[in-house]
C-alpha cells in the first residue's frame, strides 16, 4: 500500500519535470535556427505527439481513432491520404517559397497512394529528416539551412506528418515480419529441443547438409525438417524370447551407425508425425546368445525407438527412449528399470 | 510518444539473460554525464535500451546432449561399457557440455562461423526479438532503432542485417523498418564473413549493410565502427572498407564514421565491451549519431572528456610489460592462423579482463 503511495506521490512529479514544447522554445530562443528545430523535432514538437499545432493535433487524433482497430488494405490507404491531406492544407498556408515545392511532393504523394502507384514520395525515408548532420530535409532536395527559424519549423513538421503517413504500412510489415519471425524462431527452438539429440560430430554433418539446403536462398531460414543420425550412442533393454533366462531381457548399448529422422513442422511449431530410421549395432551382456548383433531401428516421433536385431539366428527386439526423453521426460519408475544392476 | 529503441547485442560468453543491464545503464550514465544542451531531454525521455540474448542457443545444445551422455555413462557404468570405442562417444557429448575458455568463447565463435545449425538460429533469434519490439511502436509513429554490438555481436548483426534486408523475394517490405544507426565494436564482422551465409563473392564490403539514406541501398541510415588500435581483436579484424564501399552522397552526409582509438583501460582490458563504450572516442560520437544533433556534446566538452580519460586510463610506457604483452598479442593477431588467432582470444580474455 505505502508502495502505491510513493509512486502516486512521485509520478506526477516526475511527468511535471518533462517540459512542454513552449518552454523547449523559450529555453532555445538563443540557440541557432537549424540546431533548435532540430531538437524540438526530436521533443516531438513538430508534428509529433507534443505539438499542439492544429493540423499536427488532428492527425493526432485520426490516428487515435484508428489506434487498436485491424486495418483492412483500403482503410489503410485512406487513413495514410487523410493525413497527407493534413499535411498538404498545412503548407498551404506556410510562406517561405520552399514549401511550394514541398506541397506539390506531399500532393504527387496523394495522387499517388490515390491511384495505388509505387513511387518514391510514398516512402516513409523520402521524408526523414537526420537532422543538421544530413541535407537535404529526407529526399525532398530542399536544404533548410539558410531559412529562417519559422519557416524551418513549418517544412520540418510538415516532412514529419508526411512520415506519420507512412507509418501505418510500417507497422503492417513490420507486423508481418514480426509474426513470421516469431513461428521461424520458435521453430528453431523446437529443433533443439524436441527433435531427437545430436552429438557433435552429428551438429557438424547436420549443418553441412543444411548449407547445401538453404545456400541459395536469400533471408533468414527456418530450421530444417529432418536430420541425419551418425554414430549416435544410445541404451535400451533387449529382449530376446529364444535365448536362456538370465539372458532374455537385458541391458543393452545401442549404436546407431546411421539413420535418418524427418518430420513436419505442426501448427504449434513443433515436429509432429516423425518418423526415423537407423541402421544400429547393439552390445549386451549375455552368454546364451550373441553380445553383439547388427540390427534396424525404428524411430517414431523422435522419442520411442525399437530396434529389431538377429543374434545368431534369433531375433531381438530391443526397446529404447531416446537420451533426452530418458533425462527430461520419462518417469522415475521406467527411468529406473535401465538401471543395470537393478 | 514513441522512443528510439538501442539494442546490445553482445559477444561469445557465459552471459545469461540480462547481462546488458549493466551497458545499458552505463550508456545512459554517460549520455547524462555531459550537460543538457538547450532544449535537450535527457536519456529516458528520448530512448529505450534492450537486449539480444541468443546465448541460449549455444547453451541448450551443449547442456542437452551432455546430460544425455552423462545419463548414459551413469545407467551403464556399473558394467563397464563393452566398447571402448563407444564410451568414447559418450565421452565427447559429455565434453561439449563442459566450461571453460575452449566451449564459451572460441566454440561460440568457431561454431557460429562454421555450423550453419547454430549461425541461422541465432540471426533468426536477433531478427525475432528485434521486431518483437518494434511491435511496441506507438501506432502512427514511425519506429526507429539502432543497434550497439561487440566482438562477435557484430558479425552477428552484420550477417542478420544482409539476410533481412538485402534485395531478394520477400526483402521490399524490409525497407520501411531498416535500423537508423549500427555501431560496431572491435569489429569482426569482415574477419568473420561467411559467402555461404551471404552469397557467392559477397564479404562485409560487398554485403547490402552500408549505410545509405535510401533503404534501397543500404542496410541501415548511419554506420560507426569502432577498434581499438591495441585490442588484438579489432587488430584481427581490421574492418577497413575500401573507398569504393560507399556513394559521394554517403560520403557528403557522413553516413560511415570510423572511431579508431589508442587506448589501454586501467582495467587492462582492451576488448571489453564496457571499456570501449567509456571511450570518449566511441560514445561521443554515437550520442551525436543517436541524437542526430552534432552540437548535443560541444568541441569542448568532448575535449574534455578525453582529458579526464586519459588522465584516469593513462597510457602505459613503451617499456611496461603489459603494454608488451598486449603489443605482442598484437603483433600475433595480424596472422591469419584461425588456431593461433583463437589462442590470442584467449589470452586477451583470460589475462587482461579485470
Amino acid at each position: 500500500m505505502r508502495k502505491y503511495l510513493v509512486i502516486a506521490l512521485f509520478v506526477p512529479v516526475i511527468a511535471s519535470a518533462q517540459k512542454n514544447c513552449e518552454e523547449l522554445r523559450a529555453e532555445l530562443a538563443a540557440v541557432p535556427p537549424i540546431t533548435a528545430v532540430n531538437r524540438l523535432a526530436g521533443a516531438s514538437c513538430l508534428g509529433g505527439a507534443l505539438d499542439q499545432d492544429p493540423y499536427t493535433r488532428r492527425v493526432n487524433r485520426l490516428f487515435a481513432s484508428a489506434k487498436n482497430v485491424p486495418l483492412s488494405d483500403e482503410e489503410r490507404r485512406a487513413l495514410t491520404v487523410a493525413v497527407l491531406r493534413a499535411a498538404h492544407e498545412y503548407l498551404g498556408a506556410v510562406q517561405a517559397p520552399e514549401a511550394a515545392t514541398m506541397r506539390a511532393a506531399v500532393q504527387q504523394a496523394i495522387r499517388d497512394r490515390s491511384a495505388g502507384v509505387e513511387s518514391p514520395v510514398q516512402q516513409m525515408s523520402y521524408w526523414t529528416w537526420d537532422g543538421p548532420q544530413a541535407m537535404p530535409l529526407g529526399a525532398t532536395g530542399i536544404d533548410v539551412r539558410a531559412m529562417a527559424q519559422p519557416g524551418i519549423e513549418a517544412l520540418v513538421r510538415a516532412a514529419h506528418l508526411a512520415e506519420r503517413a507512412f507509418a501505418p504500412d510500417q507497422a503492417r510489415a513490420i507486423g508481418a515480419a514480426q509474426a513470421q519471425a516469431a513461428a521461424r524462431d520458435a521453430r528453431w527452438r523446437s529443433y533443439f529441443a524436441d527433435a531427437r539429440s545430436q552429438y557433435p560430430w552429428e551438429l557438424f554433418v547436420n549443418s553441412w547438409r543444411y548449407e547445401q539446403t538453404v545456400r541459395d536462398k536469400s533471408g533468414i531460414s527456418g530450421p530444417p525438417a529432418w536430420q541425419w543420425i551418425v554414430l549416435h550412442p544410445d541404451i535400451g533393454m533387449q529382449y530376446v524370447r529364444s535365448a536362456a533366462a538370465g539372458d532374455r531381457f537385458k541391458p543393452a548399448l545401442v549404436l546407431e551407425l546411421v539413420g535418418y529422422n524427418r518430420w513436419s513442422w505442426g501448427s504449434g511449431n513443433r515436429p509432429q508425425n516423425a518418423w526415423g530410421a537407423s541402421l544400429v549395432r547393439t552390445y549386451a551382456d549375455t552368454a546364451s546368445v550373441p553380445s553383439g548383433a547388427w540390427g534396424l531401428a525404428i524411430h517414431r516421433n523422435s522419442k520411442y525407438t525399437v530396434t529389431f536385431t538377429r543374434l545368431d539366428g534369433k531375433t531381438g527386439v530391443l526397446l529404447s527412449i531416446d537420451l533426452a526423453g530418458a533425462v527430461t521426460r520419462t518417469s522415475e519408475e521406467w527411468s529406473d528399470r535401465f538401471r543395470i544392476g537393478k | 510518444m514513441s522512443k528510439h529503441v538501442i539494442f546490445f547485442v553482445a559477444g561469445v560468453g557465459d552471459d545469461e539473460k540480462g547481462w546488458s543491464k549493466g551497458l545499458r545503464a552505463q550508456l545512459e550514465e554517460l549520455f547524462d554525464s555531459y550537460p543538457l544542451p538547450a532544449g535537450g531531454q535527457p536519456f529516458a525521455e528520448k530512448f529505450e535500451t534492450a537486449e539480444i540474448f541468443y546465448n541460449d542457443f549455444f547453451d541448450d545444445w551443449r547442456e542437452r546432449v551432455a546430460a544425455d551422455a552423462r545419463s548414459a555413462l551413469d545407467k551403464l557404468g556399473g558394467e563397464g561399457l563393452p566398447s571402448g570405442a563407444v564410451e568414447k562417444l559418450f565421452e565427447l557429448g559429455i565434453a561439449a557440455g563442459g566450461g571453460g575458455f575452449l566451449r564459451t568463447h572460441a566454440m561460440d565463435a568457431l561454431q557460429y562461423r562454421f555450423l550453419r545449425l547454430v549461425s541461422e538460429p541465432v540471426r533468426s533469434a536477433f531478427e525475432a526479438q528485434v521486431l518483437s519490439r518494434l511491435l511496441d511502436t506507438e501506432f502512427g509513429t514511425p519506429a526507429r532503432w539502432s543497434v550497439i554490438a561487440h566482438s562477435l555481436g557484430t558479425s552477428i548483426v552484420h550477417d542478420a542485417l544482409h539476410e533481412m534486408f538485402a534485395p531478394g523475394p520477400g526483402a521490399k517490405d524490409g525497407q520501411l523498418y531498416q535500423p537508423y544507426a549500427v555501431a560496431m565494436l572491435s569489429n569482426v564482422s569482415q574477419l568473420l564473413h561467411n559467402e555461404r551465409v551471404l552469397g557467392a563473392g559477397v564479404d562485409a564490403y560487398s554485403s547490402f549493410v552500408r549505410p545509405n539514406r535510401e533503404p534501397a541501398l543500404g542496410a541501415c541510415r548511419y554506420f560507426l565502427s569502432s577498434g581499438n588500435r591495441f585490442d588484438p581483436i579489432a587488430v584481427a579484424g581490421n574492418f577497413k572498407p575500401p573507398e569504393s564501399w560507399l556513394p559521394e552522397t554517403a560520403k557528403v552526409q557522413r553516413r560511415f564514421r570510423s572511431l579508431d582509438f589508442d587506448a589501454i583501460p586501467k582495467s587492462g582490458n582492451v576488448h571489453g565491451f564496457r571499456e570501449y563504450l567509456a571511450h570518449p572516442g566511441v560514445h561521443v560520437p554515437l550520442i551525436r549519431i543517436l541524437t542526430g544533433d552534432q552540437d548535443w556534446i560541444s568541441d569542448e566538452q568532448e575535449n574534455a572528456a578525453h582529458e579526464k580519460y586519459r588522465a584516469a586510463n593513462a597510457l602505459p610506457g613503451a617499456n611496461d610489460l603489459k603494454r608488451r604483452a598486449i603489443e605482442e598479442l598484437d603483433r600475433r593477431a595480424r596472422g591469419a592462423d584461425w588456431a593461433e588467432l583463437v589462442v590470442v582470444w584467449k589470452e586477451v580474455l583470460e589475462n587482461f579482463a579485470s
